[in-house]
This record gives C-alpha cells, structure tokens and sequence, in this order.
C-alpha cells in the first residue's frame, strides 16, 4: 500500500463505555435446583417453560424436556456461587483477576464470556441498577 | 539483547507498537490493536471506557499543520454542538481540544520524518481534562530505534520481544489468558515468529511443560535435541529440530530449522512460549516477558 495524503484521519469520537455492565448484578435463578458433585463442581436442573400448545393430544406424540441439566466447569462454579446478589460484576470481575493473576481487561473477557453462557442456559439473570 | 534504556514515569507503563513507544497510565490497557504498517490505529481503556486513540498513516512527506488544524478547527466551528475549543501545542505536537456534545476530546497529530508517518492522539475525558496527563503521553511518543542485531522490540499484551526486522506482524490474537504475536516475512515463506504468552495456566496445563512443548509441535516436526536450560533464573524447554519445507521445496526433499522454547515465569506464573522456524541462523533471542524498562 503506497503513502496516503496528509489529513488527520477522523473528526468524531465515539465514547466507547461499559460501565452499565460492570455495575449490573448478576442474580441466581432460584427456580434451579442445585447438586454438587464430589469434586465440588456444580449441577443445576432449570425447568424449562412449556410452550402454549404443549397440552394432550400433542404431547403423547411430541416429548418435550421439561427441565434442563447443566454442569459447571470449575469457572462456571466459582461464577455461579459469587452470583449472590451481593456482588456487581465489576466486582466478581476484580476477584477473578486477582485469583488468577489477570489484567482487568483479560479477566472481563473471561467472565463476561461465562455469565453470558450462563445467562443463555438460564442459570443466571442479570439486574440492572437503574439508577 | 537487552532494549535501549527507557525512563518510565511513575504510575504509567510503556507500550512499543509498530516501532512507536508510548506511555499511557499503567491501568490503561490495549484494547484494539491495528497489524498493518501503513495506517493503524491502537485503542487504550480504562477499566470502564476507551481513553485515547493512537492511529498513525505513512503520509508522502511533512504535513502542513497549520493548515490542517485550521480545516479542522473550520469544520468544528461549523457545528454548534462544539464548544470549548481551544488550541494545543507542545514541541512538534500541535492539535486542539474541543467538547462535542458531551464528549471532551484532545487531538494532537506530529510528523515523524524517520518512518514518514502521521501519528495522531486522541484523548478522550469522561470527567474533565486532565492536562498533565496529556502532556506525559504525548511527551513519551517517540520512535523506536532497530537494535544492532537487526529486531524491532514489540510491548503490548503483557509481551516484551523482539522480533527480526525481516518479518512483520502477520497475525496477533489476544484472549481470555491468551496473547499471540506472529510475524512472518513476506519474503521468505518458510520464516516466521510466533510469541504466545498464556494465562490461567492451573485450569488447563496438568504436564510438564517439555512434554507439552514436545506434544503441540506441529505435524511433521522431527526433533533433534530436545533440553532443559536454564536462563535468566528459569527453566526453559527447548526443542530443536527441522520439518519439510513447503512449496515446491518439498518436492526437494528440503528441510527448514524449527526453534521452539517454553518457560514458566515465576513472576506471574504465565506460560510463555517462542517458536521460530526457518530461520537460517542459529536463534539466541533473550527470553521474553514484561521486564523493567
């Protein structure tokens, strides 16, 4: 790629944050039933909504689960216990770097990644401060 | 090899990226990176939002900067949204600072005649301008010089390298725990670089690390020695050995050098890994990591 010509690149800014995320608090879903395995990893059953046209005759020809088995890694478990309601995600965030000796930035992506998982499998639920 | 001395200010961390040094705050991290030469731009945050932005472009020669800056500041006076615009000069950095709506920005460009490139700064104040601040970035920008032994030195993602001025950065991945800079020459095929540093290394390391050096060797390595030393007060695994070449050099039967070195740094408990293949002279590349400056 040759030289381009001499104007600085760009006029506007955008200011890029994710403070809302760090200050939502990430909460269990109580619904769940939980069993630890002996190695301390956890196992959780979510029951799952029945659809509305789930009702006889249809379901003695279609079989729907009725709940859902999730099994934490070690992460998932250390995530799901600190997701109390007692502490923010920036919070869970900065203990997460320090356990595993990580910048901010790369213990984020860790955790964001996890609770976003956990979120789809309806493990958790986020709450927003709205304040 | 050991890099030229650099004097880091307290509470700031230097970062080297496409032969610029910079310091920013040492809470500031890189978060968006760009691998081409000729124009780029690399993103610092702070823990909650983006704070300055260093793009640079090779441009064909010295801009006139006074003209620019008065094009510049013409097109934000047009907008009444603009205000508080004043202008900034500090040695050959000249810009201006203007709030946007609600964002308060700092643009400062300068003209490295060595490189020929444009770098451009812009800061960006959630609160208010921080002026000191300002003038410490700026003031640590500086152009990074080749080492004698023909490598440029490369600082960001928690990686001090160096790298051969013969290859350049092909391909860089930063996750979770992972860092991954590889540089390869764009005229010799067979050359390339990789420098990897990773985390969380309890979750997923469970064997010694010469017997994870040896297992992720790619196919059709064949080893020829296969040591531990010991430098700079750790323990390195070190795999020497040579694997076909590619291309029509294959068909030859040709074999090219692979040098690949794994340690522990007990200082933060990464793995760091080099491999270099194709390399025609023997490697003796200082071992890398987050050093003092």
């Amino acid at each position: 790629m040759g030289a381009k010509k001499a104007v600085l690149p760009h006029l506007s800014v955008q200011q890029v944050s994710w403070r809302k995320m760090l200050e939502a608090t990430p909460l269990r879903n109580m619904a769940a039933s939980v069993y630890r395995e002996k190695n301390g990893l956890v196992v959780l059953t979510v029951p799952l909504q029945h659809p509305w046209w789930q009702f006889p005759p249809i379901t003695w020809v279609i079989k729907l689960d009725t709940e859902r088995k999730v099994r934490l890694d070690e992460i998932g478990t250390e995530l799901w216990e600190q997701s109390d309601g007692s502490r923010t995600v920036e919070e869970i965030i900065e203990a997460f770097s320090v356990r595993y000796a990580l910048t901010f930035h790369e213990a984020r992506l860790s955790v964001t990644g996890h609770l976003k998982q956990l979120i789809q499998r309806s493990v958790l639920v986020i709450q927003q401060n709205i304040e | 090899m050991i890099g030229n001395l650099i004097t880091v200010s307290p509470g700031m961390q230097l970062y080297i990226w496409r032969h610029f040094q910079i310091q920013v705050p040492d809470h500031w991290e890189m978060l968006f990176y760009g691998k081409n030469a000729q124009a780029g731009k690399c993103t610092f945050a702070d823990r909650y939002q983006h704070r300055l932005e260093f793009t640079w472009s090779v441009v064909p020669g010295k801009p006139d900067f006074t003209r620019m800056l008065d094009d510049y500041l013409a097109e934000f006076r047009r907008d009444d949204e603009v205000t508080e615009v004043a202008k900034i000069i500090l040695g050959a950095w000249s810009g201006f600072t203007a709030r946007l709506g609600e964002v308060l920005t700092s643009r400062v460009g300068r003209f490295f005649p060595q490189d020929r490139c444009l770098v451009e700064l812009v800061f960006l104040w959630p609160e208010q301008r921080d002026v000191q601040l300002e003038r410490r970035v700026m003031e640590s920008v500086r152009e990074e010089s080749l080492t004698p032994e023909g490598n440029w030195r490369w600082r960001a993602f928690g990686m001090d390298l160096y790298a051969s001025a013969e290859c350049e950065l092909d391909q860089c991945t930063v996750q979770a725990g992972l860092a991954r800079m590889t540089f390869a020459s764009m005229k010799q095929r067979q050359r390339v670089e990789i420098f990897e540093r990773m985390g969380l290394v309890s979750q997923w390391l469970h064997r010694p690390v010469q017997e994870w050096l040896t297992l992720r060797r790619p196919l059709g390595v064949t080893v020829r020695q296969d040591v531990l030393e010991t430098a700079q007060e750790m323990e390195v695994s070190h795999l020497i050995g040579d694997q076909l070449a590619e291309g029509w050099r294959r068909l030859l039967f040709k074999r090219t050098s692979f040098d690949s070195r794994a340690w522990m740094n007990k200082h933060d408990g990464r793995l760091y890994c080099q491999t270099i293949t194709g390399s025609t002279v023997p490697v003796t590349r200082r071992l890398f990591g987050w050093e003092e400056c």
